[in-house]
């Protein structure tokens, strides 16, 4: 039937559009090598035991904190022990580490009793348990400031407006894509007109009001900050606080408590009632190693031009869970797609590398700095203001786009980073003559629920490092599942929620993918070249 | 168009069982005093403004607890200032008090990460942060015990469970009409298998079994699982509020992802270490419990009664917000609505906001055995001891006190903030008609649904136990099953303001009828004594 389909395709293509079909026609599938492919992984996953690991075992893996170091070092030394070449760590420069060790919140007035609540990362731990009142204080830019200046020594401040918690749009998205889903996901929306969109400029009026606020607060001496979480049902989710940056200011302690939590302290703040919280936060920065690293490792190509397909996943992840679907599973799906093809035996023509990024919560910090060191860069803003508060993942088109040798000898990126659910197709960022290419590819994987090609772009995650500087990075379709709804930076990003058979689904079609990249004759068509 | 319902219904009723349709054709309803209702309790309702401060305010209230003996004090002053009588606490005895302040539980190895937990209710607390290694253990009856003995000192038992206890796909938040219908439908009782009652006796005496055990061997705490996905703890009781058993060791109910991880880690052989303080303490100042009631006298001198009630206490974890913050602040407003109009009842209507409800039903039952009736129990001391007076029912010998005769009705609201979607009627058919009736005006607000269905599980069952006309209203299922209902997500932020107000306006005018109506409201048959049954041996 896999044979079939594909013919079907090419006649159809043949009817409209000659050339393209042309293409489809010839693009060749290796289908014993599918079938493997699918033996190996579908029957013989190891899939699940590496995801355990990185979760269960390893922990929650921020960037610069030593666990996610040592899940560095058990990556390289797992890679290397199913026979990888060079599987090595490659360092760049970040910034300060952070760990927490512990974090207990309490009510004391009205009356006893415990609260959910984390701190957010790379803010600063409590001197042992500390209490104080509640104020709510709107601090949501710099003129807002001098109105409580003198007033919240001391305090505990809640931040945040009152969460609506939508009864009804809790889950926003279907769990899995449907034919129709799928088929809209098809379509290919005109672009909108972003020259105005300014979203370069506010994302630095934010960085610097950060700045400012953490300022403003360690020298008012507020003892705590308080957020609310922005999920229901006692779902905590908590990304950054402070900054790795040393120069800059780590502001004071800094919780997310859950939102139904947080609205009840807003409701008898409001009501008039004195609130009393005790805060107890351990945490540390770790100065002592300001690099972070990537994992790599690799299969050797044949041939002899240099030429590489590389497939990636991030193992950072935030401090509240264990990453599991954010991204543990990315990293057990890319890891078990190059042990697969090792298990067989494949002699790839080009070398299929597989890199592990960290960095990518702060801002893709791992990928692009391989990216620069490999392939290419912008030389980013020439104002030092600018180039100060301008994050690296928004250097595309700032300043002059400098191409390394390398750049040539990239066939293409595969990126894997949108939680526990099924393949279900590609994201081909424009790219016309990519298409047909992956429809081919895809066509053996129909029955396992991988069919749907668009030309529609994907964000927020390490293929646009690659995309940024002209390279053919590509993200894979997945179903949600629960992840934007729940696990997606919360502390539910659990194993638990993890599920295998979409984890072993997704581990064989890398696998393909990546073995088709690697034996096409031709690399990958390229995108047009990046434009200011 | 309420009317016109209802004659067609009569029409409905006389083809088919015309006894049946000449009472639901008498019954009367005061329109008039509907249309006031509606207008007191949808536009100038207090329903919220009561359940945030019974929770947001007074907070968790279990049975014995300071806290809950506030909230008796805060719901006595309410109603009395709202012009009711007879506002007082009425006493029973309880046991021993308890109350939590403190509970934070940190994995050591094999990293450092906060865990999210709490403590059963009755349970000890622990002495300031203790640490310890983790073990698992199955200890789900006294057989296992002798495997473990000598080996638990100083260790953090997590105990195993059974089964995968993650329940099945909740139930749709809102009934529609098919599911309606369902309900409407009686299932022939079926035959009962096993012997619910020794298997209450069973579960007590393991219970106490363990927690001398676990004592004994000094373990330094147990945690169990919650039964609820994506980290709501659901936590009730361990250990003991009676004075004479054992409280057992520090015990905790964790977040199921986080309780799996630790047993998945134990299993693949990894050390894993815990920190765990709780802040917990026992009262014994004062081992009674209190009910609060109050009244709005009736006119006529005969000492006739209609009550409603909702259960006041709540679990500890949260603030009881659905359960059962939600039908207190229900039955309040619907009294206050009757109250605000000047109703002159002919009969009085007392309201009663039980506690000890999530442990035994224990202040309705003690109320009803004071006012109305009671069984007297097992003879067999040992039977008496570890039986619950909530299953008293059928045990020794029904004596009725002269009050009995007074009652008309109870109506009690206990399944969260849904809205009233009709009622049980629990098996009298003579009653159903006249809920019918009653229900009409309510048609457009979704109430419309009788079932000679019986609900169990809460303080309408007290009534029913002595032979007395009990009553559970049909509530929407909203979240109640799948995630408030004993969990620590049982806050104000799940309740839902217009059921709510809906559920008020039809308990008002329910309890109004059940004043006026010439006649009491049909009775129940009296229980008859239990056979007992010893359970069938297994196949």
């Amino acid at each position: 039937m896999n044979r079939t389909l594909p013919v079907l395709a090419a006649v159809l293509f043949l009817m409209n559009v000659p050339v393209w079909a042309e293409k489809t026609a010839e693009e060749p599938v290796d289908l014993d090598m599918v079938t493997r492919i699918r033996e190996e992984g579908l029957h013989h996953s190891q899939v699940m035991e590496t995801v355990r690991h990185l979760s269960d075992v390893l922990g929650p893996r921020l960037t610069g904190s030593p666990q996610l170091k040592a899940a560095n070092e058990w990556t390289r030394q797992r890679l290397a022990g199913w026979g990888l070449r060079n599987a090595h760590l490659e360092p760049y420069p970040f910034g300060r580490g952070w760990s927490f060790s512990r974090s207990a919140v309490h009510m004391l007035k009205p009356h006893q009793l415990p609260l959910s609540a984390l701190p957010k990362a790379h803010t600063l731990g409590t001197a042992g348990p500390v209490r104080g009142a509640v104020l709510i204080a709107k601090l949501a830019k710099e003129e807002d400031f001098a109105a409580w200046r003198g007033k919240l020594a001391g305090k505990i401040i809640l931040m945040d407006e009152p969460v609506d918690l939508d009864h009804q749009g809790e889950e926003p998205e279907p769990r899995e894509h449907t034919g129709e889903t799928l088929r809209e996901l098809g379509r290919f929306p005109v672009p909108v007109d972003r020259e105005s969109d300014g979203s370069k400029d506010a994302s630095i009026e934010r960085a610097k009001l950060r700045e400012a606020l953490n300022r403003f607060l360690t020298e008012e001496k507020v003892l705590a900050t308080i957020d609310a979480s922005n999920r229901p049902w006692g779902v905590l989710r908590v990304g950054r606080g402070g900054p790795w940056n040393p120069a800059m200011s780590p502001g004071v302690p800094s919780v997310v408590v859950a939102a139904e939590q947080y609205n009840r302290l807003r409701r008898l703040v409001e009501a008039g009632q004195e609130v009393e919280l005790e805060i107890e936060v351990e945490a540390r920065f770790h100065d002592e190693d300001h690099m972070a690293y990537n994992t790599v490792a690799e299969i050797p190509g044949t041939d002899r031009d240099g030429e590489i397909v590389m497939a990636g996943a991030h193992l950072d992840s935030w401090h509240g869970g264990t990453g599991a679907t954010d991204d543990a599973a990315g990293c057990a799906v890319v890891m078990e797609a190059v042990r697969i093809l090792q298990a067989l035996g494949v002699k790839p023509r080009r070398t299929i590398r597989v890199a592990l990024w960290t960095g990518e919560e702060q801002g893709l910090f791992g990928s692009i700095a391989y990216v620069a060191e490999h392939f290419g860069s912008w030389s980013g803003p020439e104002d030092p203001e600018r180039r100060k508060w301008l994050s690296i993942l928004n250097w595309k088109g700032e300043g002059e786009l400098a191409l390394r040798p390398g750049h040539g000898k990239l066939s293409a990126y595969f990126n894997m980073d949108a939680g526990s659910g099924r393949i279900r197709g590609i994201y081909t960022e424009e790219s016309a003559a990519v298409r047909p290419i992956f429809e081919a590819w895809l066509a053996p994987f129909h029955d396992l629920g991988a069919d749907t090609v668009t030309l529609r772009r994907d964000y927020g995650t390490d293929h646009l490092a690659f995309q940024d500087v002209g390279l053919p990075g590509f993200h894979f379709i997945q179903d949600p599942l629960d992840y934007f709804a729940r696990t997606h930076h919360s502390n539910m990003d659990v194993y638990d929620h993890l599920q295998r058979e979409d984890l072993v689904q997704a581990s064989v079609v890398v696998a393909s993918f990546l073995y088709h990249a690697a034996m096409r004759p031709e690399k990958l068509p390229r995108p047009n070249p990046s434009r200011r | 168009m309420n009317r016109t319902c209802r004659a067609l219904a009569a029409v409905v009723f006389l083809l088919s069982t015309p006894v049946h349709s000449q009472k639901s054709a008498e019954e009367p309803v005061d329109l008039g005093m509907v249309t006031r209702i509606r207008e007191e309790g949808l536009r100038h309702s207090q329903v919220m403004e009561t359940a945030r401060h019974l929770t947001d305010v007074l907070g968790p209230r279990l049975t014995g607890s300071p806290q809950l003996k506030a909230a008796n004090e805060w719901t006595r002053q309410r109603l009395a200032d709202w012009g009711l009588r007879e506002a007082s606490l009425d006493p029973y005895p309880f046991g021993r008090g308890w109350s939590f302040s403190r509970s934070a539980v940190h994995m050591l190895k094999p990293h450092q990460l906060p865990l999210s937990a709490l403590p059963k209710a009755y349970t000890p607390g622990t002495a300031g942060p203790v640490r310890g290694t983790v073990l698992v253990a199955k200890l789900a009856k006294e057989e296992d015990f002798a495997a473990w003995r000598g080996k638990l000192a100083g260790k953090i038992v997590v105990l195993e469970e059974p089964a995968d206890a993650r329940p099945a796909e909740p139930e749709p938040r809102e009934f529609n009409e098919e599911t309606l219908r369902e309900l409407g439908r009686f299932p022939v009782p079926a035959e009962e298998d096993g012997d619910f009652r020794k298997e209450s006796i069973e579960r007590a005496k393991l219970r106490e079994a363990l927690n001398r055990f676990l004592a004994e061997e000094k373990a330094l705490a147990t945690i169990d699982g919650s039964t609820r996905p994506w980290g709501i703890l659901r936590v009730s009781r361990g250990g003991t509020y009676d004075p004479g058993l054992s409280a057992g060791v520090p015990s905790l109910v964790m977040a199921a992802e986080h309780y799996k991880r630790l047993r998945r880690l134990v299993e693949a052989g990894q050390e894993v270490e815990l920190e765990i303080e709780v802040e917990a303490r026992y009262h014994d100042e004062d081992r009674m419990a209190y009910n609060t009631v109050a009244e709005i006298p009736g006119t006529d001198r005969d000492g006739e009664i209609v009550m409603v009630g909702a259960h006041l206490d709540s679990w500890h974890g949260a603030t009881g917000a659905t359960d059962n913050a939600a039908g207190c602040a229900v039955v309040m407003e619907a009294v206050r609505i009757l109250q605000a109009l000047g109703v002159k009842p002919k009969r009085t209507i007392r309201i009663a906001l039980w506690t000890g409800e999530e442990q035994a039903l224990y202040g309705s039952n003690s109320y009803v055995t004071e006012h109305f009736g009671s069984w007297s129990g097992p003879e067999d001391p040992e039977r008496r001891k570890w039986l619950s007076v909530s299953n008293w029912k059928g045990e020794g010998k029904l004596s009725l006190l002269p009050g009995h005769g007074k009652l008309s009705a109870y109506f009690n609201l206990d399944n969260g903030s849904g809205k009233i979607r009709g009622i049980y009627a629990e098996e009298s058919a003579a009653v159903r008609p006249i809920f019918e009736a009653w229900l009409a005006p309510f048609h457009d607000l979704g109430a419309d649904t009788v079932t000679l269905r019986r609900t169990g599980g809460t303080d309408h069952e007290s009534f029913q136990d002595v032979g007395l006309p009990g009553f559970q209203f049909i509530q929407d299922e909203l979240d109640y099953s799948a995630r408030t209902h004993h969990s620590e997500m049982d806050v104000y932020d799940h309740l839902e303001r217009e059921p709510l107000m809906q559920a008020s306006v039809v308990v008002a005018s329910f309890l109004y009828n059940a004043a006026m109506r010439p006649e009491k409201l049909p009775r129940p048959p009296l229980p008859r004594p239990d056979p007992r049954p010893e359970p069938r041996p297994n196949p």
